[in-house]
């Protein structure tokens, strides 16, 4: 059996370009979801289980859309992300409000489970268990170094960024970010400032859920849309929120970058045991050693 | 005088349910499916009330599972590799769990809320993940096939019984069960216990009167973990095999069954994991033609009994005697103001 | 060695200090008093005494032994009790189980006893029952010794928690702001309680107070803290006559007689 370094040599310079443009891709849409989990987490104090399945479920509305109302496909992602952003203010509303009478961690994991539950169900009864597929959001691929990379993935890597730095600015720039900003760091404190926790906490949902089925809609078209595809997501967002530190942007982006390289460099080098074992081993070792992450600071 | 009434009621009543229990696959006339259904209940049942067993002390683990695989593989492997009687394998493997559980413990409690929780859920997928892809050991993702059934027990009088069949082997597991929950439930009401309720209610004040908060943790923590690596040795001796993928008893969905039949069955009492468990059970029974419906169905029922029963079943009985109370004082009130000059007309 | 020695204490979160360079001492028996504005910081060095935060650096010594970074539990061992700010209770159990709980220390540790030994059977514990509502007798709680202490009103409350804070038999006793909240007979009776606790028991008290009235019916010693620094030490009254303490006082929001 050959040893590592000698698989690594031999490959092409267009496997190290697919890999690190698939990972780099895929990277992005963890940041996007971890984003979305990162403010409800923060700012509600909610672990959000079911965020995988609202990215799930998007995808299926995504595909949907385009196959049987025929919208075009960007502007099928679009509406979707904007929908899933009202379903959010509706899902904080109904399920997620912390009630006097309820331990507010219990409740929180119990319903998200609930959810998850349901809308995985719901799309296995009306879409069936087999794959669907979305076509490319781009053909062809872009000549980077003497080899190719799909054009798709950089344009689902364009999107994301743009979403997320237009995330940034809000947030910076707006009183209601800045508002919101306050509310994940102290959430007692803004409380006294008068600012309103249950606008606060309808807005996380709302931003939370808008980025998941964004991430949903542009997963869906560079991979297979099945009714499991939302777990995995999920639990990446996880490990960059706790990579990255919680309340920390650049965290997000940087514990993103270097999950996506992991994801798509070590499975082709290690295998893919060690692929899905290591962010389960590095989140565990930095929740017991350095719980902040990397930028955090809670 | 009446305390003592109320215990032997009680007594008896257990007495009936053990007989029931115990006559059961006779009662349900051999039907080996149906044997099937109580036996993997009562082996949820003990996870459950491990899982339970965390909560006293304000913990919530997603991990069960793990430690349930930890058991599972553990006896099996005793047994098929390690040339292990059944009894042996059972108690060996549950002390494993509690011993990793103990390792784990230190670093892991001293993590409050959900975090503890994403830890244990994470941890749990890691054990998942390196029983599915070791192949040597656990047969990777063909899964642990063949195991052999629980050693053949000699008694006097009855002879040499085998546990291969159902439901010879559903009588192993109902007394195994049995004992593990009695157990537990002298547990809940002992000195361990108090100390835990003080820890689960104030753990800050509990720390100032001196109680060392993490170890009574740990202790907690093993000893749940104890009855989970039981429960999965149960488990393996009863399927005959074993697989780690996503979907199986050892992933991240099952965990979450688990916590839905805690919470359905109620948190607050020791009967809850019991009901919670049972009821669920017998839906997804009766939801089986509908099977891709079933996962709907009960996340439903878990988001309205935590929205509108947040104590679930097992608390109903004193929810109900809180509204009848409530009712009562109204009443009074409402019907003392209808008669303002009562004193009046007393004779002076 | 004094009985309480504080030397060079600070505790800073992230990059603010909200304990700076505190050093003092505590002689037993006496009843010291910790005084400031609000945010000055006193909270954080009761805190840090009674073992639920550990100071970023500095040392404590408690009867010639450093404490500085024992865990809470350990402390209380050594006799060191809390009456927190805000009343701290268990709130699944009524008045008297708060006692035995907060009776931790002298309970049985018999290793197989209590796994087995039913808790609720109160009888069988009788000594530590009527230990129990001694302690209950002692705070006049004895008649709700049955209702939750939840159910109990706030005066009540308290005085459960200094009652608690008695059961390990105590040397020491920190009490954070133990009458806030009460009118003028619960404050009368706060002090002569904690005085008796003195004189009976010869109990060693801190109190952190914003209520100046009692703080000079109470205290011999007091120190001053504003922004986390000792501003001044000495006697209750030439404290509060001090015009740098007035001036920081009314800098911030109090409730300064």
């Amino acid at each position: 059996m050959q040893n590592f370094k000698e698989i690594t040599l031999n490959f092409s310079i267009d496997i190290w370009l697919q890999a690190i443009a698939n990972g780099l891709a895929l990277g992005w849409l963890y940041v996007l979801m971890a984003l979305g989990m990162m403010l409800m987490l923060s700012i509600m104090g909610i672990l959000q289980l079911a965020h995988g399945e609202i990215y799930m479920f998007s995808a299926y509305l995504v595909f949907t859309l385009y196959s049987t109302y025929h919208f075009n496909l960007y502007l099928a992602i679009f509406t979707i992300m904007i929908l899933m952003g009202i379903v959010g203010l509706f899902l904080e509303r109904i399920l997620f409000r912390p009630r006097p009478n309820r331990d507010p961690v219990l409740s929180s994991i119990v319903i998200s489970v609930g959810l998850t539950l349901i809308l995985t169900s719901a799309v296995v009864v009306i879409f069936g268990l087999y794959q669907k597929s979305l076509p490319l959001l781009l053909f062809g691929s872009f000549s980077i170094a003497g080899g190719g990379v799909p054009k798709d993935r950089v344009l689902a890597i364009t999107f994301s960024v743009a979403a997320i730095f237009s995330l940034y600015l809000f947030l910076k720039k707006t009183r209601w970010g800045q508002a919101m900003t306050a509310s994940a760091q102290n959430r007692e404190g803004s409380f006294l400032k008068g600012i309103n926790p249950n606008q606060m906490s309808m807005m996380a949902v709302a931003i939370g859920c808008a980025l998941a089925g964004l991430a949903g809609g542009l997963g869906g078209a560079i991979l297979q849309i099945q009714p499991y595809m939302g777990s995995l997501p999920m639990i990446k967002g996880l490990v960059i929120i706790v990579l990255g530190g919680l309340g920390s942007i650049p965290g997000a982006l940087a514990g993103g970058m270097i999950l996506g390289l992991i994801d798509g460099v070590v499975p082709v080098i290690f295998g893919s045991a060690v692929a899905a074992i290591a962010p389960l081993i590095i989140v565990i070792a930095i929740l017991l050693l350095r719980p902040r992450g990397m930028f955090g600071h809670d | 005088m009446g305390m003592i009434r109320n215990r032997i009621v009680k007594l008896s009543g257990l007495a009936i349910l053990v007989v029931l229990l115990l006559f059961l696959p006779t009662m349900l006339s051999g039907n080996q499916y149906l044997v099937s259904v109580v036996s993997l209940a009562a082996i949820n049942i003990l996870l459950v009330a491990s899982l339970r067993n965390i909560f006293l002390t304000d913990q919530i683990s997603l991990g069960q599972v793990g430690f349930s695989l930890i058991g599972s593989y553990g006896g099996a492997l005793l047994v098929m590799k390690a040339g292990m009687n059944f009894w042996a394998a059972l108690v060996l493997s549950g002390l494993l769990s509690a011993v990793i559980a103990l390792i784990l413990g230190y670093p892991f409690l001293k993590v409050k809320g959900i975090y503890f929780s994403i830890l244990t859920l994470m941890t749990a997928e890691t054990f998942r993940l390196v029983a599915y892809y070791w192949r040597e050991l656990t047969g990777g993702t063909l899964g642990l096939v063949n195991i052999p059934p629980a050693s053949p027990m000699t008694l006097p009088f009855i002879g040499t019984i085998k546990f291969d069949t159902v439901t010879n082997y559903y009588y192993i597991v109902i007394i195994v069960v049995l004992i593990c929950l009695f157990i537990l439930y002298l547990l809940e009401r002992s000195h361990v216990n108090f100390r835990w309720r003080a820890i689960k209610d104030a753990d800050e004040l509990a720390l100032s009167v001196g109680i060392n908060v993490i170890w009574y943790k740990m202790m907690n923590f093993a000893i749940a973990c104890f009855f989970a690596g039981i429960s999965g040795v149960l488990f393996a001796f009863f399927q005959r095999n074993l697989s780690a993928d996503g979907g199986s008893r050892f992933g991240i969905t099952m965990s979450i069954y688990l916590l839905v039949y805690m919470v359905v069955g109620g948190h607050k009492h020791f009967t809850g994991p019991i009901i919670g468990t049972l009821v669920l059970t017998i839906i997804t029974e009766l939801v089986r033609p509908m099977q891709n419906y079933q996962p709907m169905i009960i996340g439903l029922i878990a988001i309205l009994v935590m929205i509108f029963m947040p104590n679930g079943l097992s608390g109903l009985p004193s929810q109900i005697r809180y509204w009848w109370q409530q009712r009562r004082n109204l009443g009074q009130t409402r019907s003392i103001a209808q008669e303002p000059d009562r004193e009046k007309s007393e004779p002076s | 060695m004094a009985f309480l020695e504080i030397h060079n204490l600070d505790k800073y979160f992230g990059g603010l200090a909200a304990v700076n360079d505190l050093s003092m001492n505590v002689e037993q028996g006496e009843i010291a008093g910790l005084i400031g504005p609000n945010g000055a910081g006193k909270s954080t060095v009761l805190n840090m005494v009674g073992g639920t935060l550990l100071p970023t650096r500095g040392t404590i010594f408690f009867q010639g032994e450093n404490i500085t970074n024992y865990p809470a539990y350990r402390r209380a061992r050594l006799g060191i009790a809390r009456v927190f700010q805000r009343n701290a209770l268990f709130r699944s159990m009524t008045t008297i189980e708060n006692i035995l709980a907060a009776s931790y220390l002298h309970s049985n540790k018999n290793f197989t006893e209590i796994f087995f030994k039913n808790a609720s059977d109160l009888k069988r514990e009788k000594a530590l029952y009527d230990r129990a509502m001694e302690l209950l007798s002692f705070v006049g709680l004895e008649k709700q010794a049955n209702e939750m202490a939840t159910s109990l009103p706030h005066g009540n409350q308290r005085e459960l928690c200094v009652a608690m804070a008695l059961a390990s038999e105590p040397k020491l006793l920190l009490l954070d702001e133990p009458v806030t909240g009460m009118n003028a007979e619960e404050i009368a009776e706060m002090m002569g309680m904690i005085k008796s606790l003195r004189d009976s028991k010869g109990i060693t008290s801190i109190v952190v107070e914003h209520n100046m009235r009692a703080v000079l019916g109470l205290c011999e010693h007091t120190v001053v803290l504003n922004y986390g620094k000792k501003m001044m030490e000495g006697t209750p009254r030439e404290c509060v006559d001090d015009p740098a303490v007035i001036e920081a006082y009314l800098g911030a929001e109090t409730d300064v007689i």
